[in-house]
């Protein structure tokens, strides 16, 4: 297993500037300034991954796997389809691994959206948990039940519009019809590696039933934080949960 | 008798054991030796019970009690963990009328902690306490050490 080196092929300058920015979103108290620091970051990555200097220097060598401890209990599955959802939209597979004490998660990619991912995914899983947290329901069974749905709902919607970043991002390159052939031929390469290094990957079992008022109340947090969408800069982006 | 705490431990169960191997699909035949491991100790009641899996059409795990006949714990194929044979199994130890109730979650503790360990046993305790269930007077002895309640 190839575990994720500190050093990052994103330039350092760049990294530097999307860590400033999620860790200013997480500290603020004002919902707007971490609305807005989160979406600069976010946006900074989408761009920065669909630059040609970052499609040029995609080396081979470069492939590799990184772990992402997920834990144990209820929220598991729930964190790792934010994980994926992070993953997918930064051209990286996301698998998981249930162990004896708790799941891993694995994310395969270049380095460089290696790194972006758990940059991304951290700052998000952060907000994400902390608006969980203020759900509230009558027993700690209905609460748990609600807080679950509510994760699967805001990683839902994250997905989706991480997408539409970067689908932004792709029709804003000055030439995207030579782009999009290249983001496809590496994520054939990810996926080729992933086969050879993850062996057979199967389909987990369907997480169980989420409860649709938590899941649509998760969405709308999700929908607030308005990641990544390069085109609205009106819409606010995800805070820290209140 | 109605079971109002079911879904509170239904719900401790998630927070002590989702996400690990514990709740993993596993082969039936290493369910089966894993139950005639927890009930071959001293302190397990008479009669043993028959652990069986369900039929295909069934929607959940169950343990059926007939008169003069041994529990029947029925196990589907879905649901085919750890985690479920020694919630049923707990059910056979608590009782038939001991629903999930606090009787119940002590004979939980004690098939897990023989069943899983100490360790996740100690999950599951904990979860109990987040929950703010309480644990009835064992009526067994544990299966090895204390577990913390």
């Amino acid at each position: 297993m190839t575990h994720v080196t500190p050093h990052s092929e994103i330039d350092e300058a760049t990294l530097d500037r999307v860590r400033k920015l999620l860790t200013m979103a997480e500290r603020t108290d004002n919902t707007e300034e971490a609305d807005a620091f989160s979406r600069k970051a976010a946006e900074l990555i989408v761009r920065h991954r669909i630059s040609d200097l970052a499609l040029q220097q995609a080396d081979p060598a470069e492939l590799l796997i990184a772990e992402v401890p997920l834990g144990r209990g209820a929220y598991v599955r729930a964190r790792y389809h934010l994980l994926a959802a992070v993953a997918e939209a930064n051209g990286c597979i996301a698998t998981f691994m249930t162990g004896e004490r708790a799941t891993v998660g694995h994310i395969t990619g270049y380095r460089s959206d290696v790194d972006s991912v758990r940059i991304l995914f951290t700052s998000l899983h952060q907000q994400m948990s902390a608006r969980a947290a203020s759900q509230r329901r009558s027993t700690g069974a209905a609460t748990q039940r609600y807080r679950r749905s509510f994760m699967f709902g805001f990683a839902a919607e994250v997905a989706e519009m991480l997408q539409a970043a970067e689908t932004d991002a792709v029709a804003s390159h000055r030439d995207p019809e030579s782009l999009v052939p290249m983001l496809l031929d590496r994520e054939q390469r990810v996926r080729e590696f992933a086969g050879q290094r993850l062996g057979r990957i199967v389909t987990a079992r369907p997480a169980a039933p989420a409860v649709r008022d938590g899941v649509l109340a998760g969405r709308r947090a999700a929908a607030d934080a308005d990641i990544g969408r390069t085109r609205l800069p009106s819409r606010a982006a995800i805070g820290r949960g209140s | 008798m109605a079971d109002r705490e079911r879904a509170q431990v239904y719900a401790a169960e998630n927070a002590a054991f989702e996400g690990t191997s514990i709740e993993s699909i596993v082969d039936f035949a290493d369910l089966t030796a894993l139950a005639v491991r927890v009930t071959s100790n001293d302190w397990w009641p008479s009669p043993l019970p028959i652990v069986k899996q369900a039929r295909n059409d069934a929607s959940t795990s169950t343990t059926v009690w007939r008169v003069g006949q041994p529990p029947e714990v029925r196990i589907t194929r879905p649901q085919q963990t750890r985690g479920t044979l020694v919630h049923e199994l707990a059910h056979v130890l608590a009782g038939r009328n001991a629903g999930h109730g606090s009787m119940y979650r002590s004979a939980h503790l004690t098939v897990a902690e023989s069943a899983l360990g100490s360790e996740p046993a100690g999950w599951l305790g904990q979860a109990y306490r987040d929950f703010g269930l309480t644990i009835g007077p064992a009526r067994w002895p544990r299966a090895s050490g204390a577990i913390a309640l």
